[in-house]
């Protein structure tokens, strides 16, 4: 071994990151080199007086109260995820979530929402609730709904795992896949993506409620394989909520989620939420895609936050959607298609990415 | 997606919690406030990343690193904040390139380390670092983590880590050879070796 070499990896053994067989290399040719020797003590004690220097720094020594400031905090934190049941009682817990709402108008059309809760307990089974409110958040219906029983319901559902997934991996974790700007995405695979973060930034604040987010980044990216507009909003607790649009392919005639216009005319909304152990879902349709709000905040914030941004969301969407021809290329070179004709299966929900190796 | 029936069961969790993973408060809060600069950021950082790591409690494997999970948990609240703030990507070894020119300076002759440096003046030497090679330096050298673990922490390729390293010590040397022959402080020479 060459001094130079020994050099160039004296930090690695240091660090026991060599090979067993490099280790013996390297412990021979220190027995007959007092350059490299002195030089490895040296480094040594660099290493010795930085660990020294950390250790007994004051400065970067926490207060005395900081343990109990942190405990406080983490339990504080630990008892905010409200236990989860296989039954919600609605009524006055939704009418006080929704109620400080102020519901949006946008243009001429008079939105009114409707607020369904969606739980799937272990096992199967389950129910939706639906509700309908007017513009001033008063309730004037509910129902009760099986969400697995639509195909609209099953087909969100099998969508909804990989809104979480790509909420964790890349909000979170930061380990975005395939991302691309949001306006090249918009040429590149799909229009709706273009101006995606400016529609979501239209009409987020809830007025009356403590929660407020802002739109902190926006692009496009792939969780197992299906494509999403991603964009993420930080609530007012520093929070990161992700709104998550993919493709979702639906046949026109179908009813409960995918009706957007009431009988009376009335524009309408209609949200399902679910959650588990980490996450809140809240999801929505548009004509040709799903909308997945995603976060770790209390759910009641969570589904408020979806109903605050679904109405300029569903304009946009509804506007650029229909301008996405029945085929298109994705990045990787595949072609596939989707259909808004009636077909045999009510509902698809939207082609998956083909990896080109096969994966 | 399925919901789970939860027990609440706080006082168990913490009790737990406190042993495992309380101990490594004053590590992380040294590392935060290293990297953040601020003492309020810091201490903001570490009470996330605690709440964060008392939710996910369940989801941790005993007998692994709890450090390591911990700072994992740490450096995804800050690389989160940067964006969230910057709206830039997280650090790359791209960014800090205009370093490789100093550095390809120095590599065709590459001086002794120098001894009898004190804390303080080793500490100076680090601060002069690009952040990502600080942030290198302190989990190797100061925390010894793993190369392997370095890179789960940072979400970075194993080969990333060994070059960022191998790159951050040498600068690290550079300040500390240069430190030491403008104050006529080196290998040989007499000076008393601080704790």
């Amino acid at each position: 071994m060459e001094c130079r070499r020994f050099r160039d990896i004296a930090d690695s053994y240091l660090s026991e990151e060599l090979l067993v067989e490099t280790n013996h290399e390297v412990l021979r040719h220190l027995e007959s080199c007092p350059t490299c020797r002195a030089e490895l003590a040296a480094r040594r004690q660099v290493r010795r007086v930085l660990r020294s220097a950390f250790a007994n720094s004051e400065e970067l020594k926490p207060s005395s109260d900081f343990r109990d400031r942190v405990q406080q905090y983490a339990l504080a934190r630990l008892a905010e995820q409200q236990p989860l049941s296989r039954r919600v009682r609605v009524g006055r817990w939704l009418r006080r979530a929704v109620s400080p709402l102020a519901i949006t108008q946008w243009g001429s059309w008079r939105w009114a929402v409707v607020a369904a809760m969606l739980l799937i307990v272990v096992g199967g089974g389950g129910f939706m609730l639906s509700q309908t409110w007017d513009s001033d958040g008063e309730l004037l219906a509910e129902r009760n709904s099986n969400p697995t029983g639509t195909p609209s319901g099953r087909a969100l559902m099998e969508v909804a795992p990989s809104a979480t997934g790509d909420h964790r991996e890349c909000a979170l974790e930061g380990r975005p896949e395939a991302v691309v700007a949001l306006d090249e995405a918009g040429r590149k695979f799909d229009p709706v993506y273009t101006g995606l973060a400016d529609a979501v930034r239209r009409d987020k604040t809830i007025v009356g409620k403590k929660l407020s987010a802002d739109v902190v980044d926006g692009h496009s990216c792939v969780f197992q394989g299906r494509r999403f507009g991603h964009v993420m909003l930080k609530s007012a607790t520093g929070r990161l909520v992700s709104v998550l649009v993919t493709n979702f392919a639906v046949n026109q005639k179908s009813t409960g989620l995918a009706r957007l216009t009431g009988r009376d005319g009335t524009r309408r909304v209609s949200a399902c939420s679910s959650q588990n152990a980490d996450f809140r879902v809240a999801c929505f349709r548009a004509p040709h895609h799903a909308v997945f709000v995603v976060s770790d905040l209390l759910e009641q914030d969570n589904l408020a936050l979806a109903r605050a941004v679904a109405p300029s969301l569903q304009q946009h969407l509804a506007a650029l959607g229909d301008k996405h021809a029945n085929s298109y290329t994705t990045g990787l070179g595949e072609f596939w298609t989707y259909s808004n004709t009636p077909t045999t299966e009510d509902v698809t929900p939207g082609p998956v990415l083909a990896h080109p190796l096969g994966n | 997606m399925r919901d789970t029936v939860r027990t609440a069961e706080p006082d168990a969790q913490w009790a737990d919690f406190e042993q495992v993973a309380l101990p490594h408060l004053d590590s992380l809060f040294r590392l935060a406030l290293w990297l953040e600069r601020d003492r309020h950021q810091a201490e903001d950082l570490v009470q996330e990343t605690f709440a964060q790591a008392l939710q996910s409690f369940h989801r941790f494997q005993r007998g692994t690193n709890c450090r390591a999970w911990l700072v994992s948990i740490l450096q995804h609240l800050r690389s989160n904040r940067r964006r969230s703030l910057a709206r830039q990507p997280p650090l790359s070894d791209v960014d800090v390139g205009d370093l490789e020119e100093q550095l390809a300076e120095t590599l065709a002759y590459e001086p002794p380390t120098p001894q009898g440096l004190s804390e303080d003046e080793v500490m100076l030497a680090v601060k002069k670092l690009a952040p990502a090679f600080q942030e290198a330096i302190l989990l190797a050298d100061v925390e010894q983590f793993s190369y392997k673990e370095i890179a789960e922490i940072l979400g970075i390729p194993l080969g990333t880590v060994m070059s960022r390293l191998h790159r951050a010590r040498k600068l690290l040397r550079t300040e500390l050879t240069a430190y030491a022959n403008a104050h006529g402080i080196g290998r040989g020479t007499a000076r008393a070796v601080s704790s």
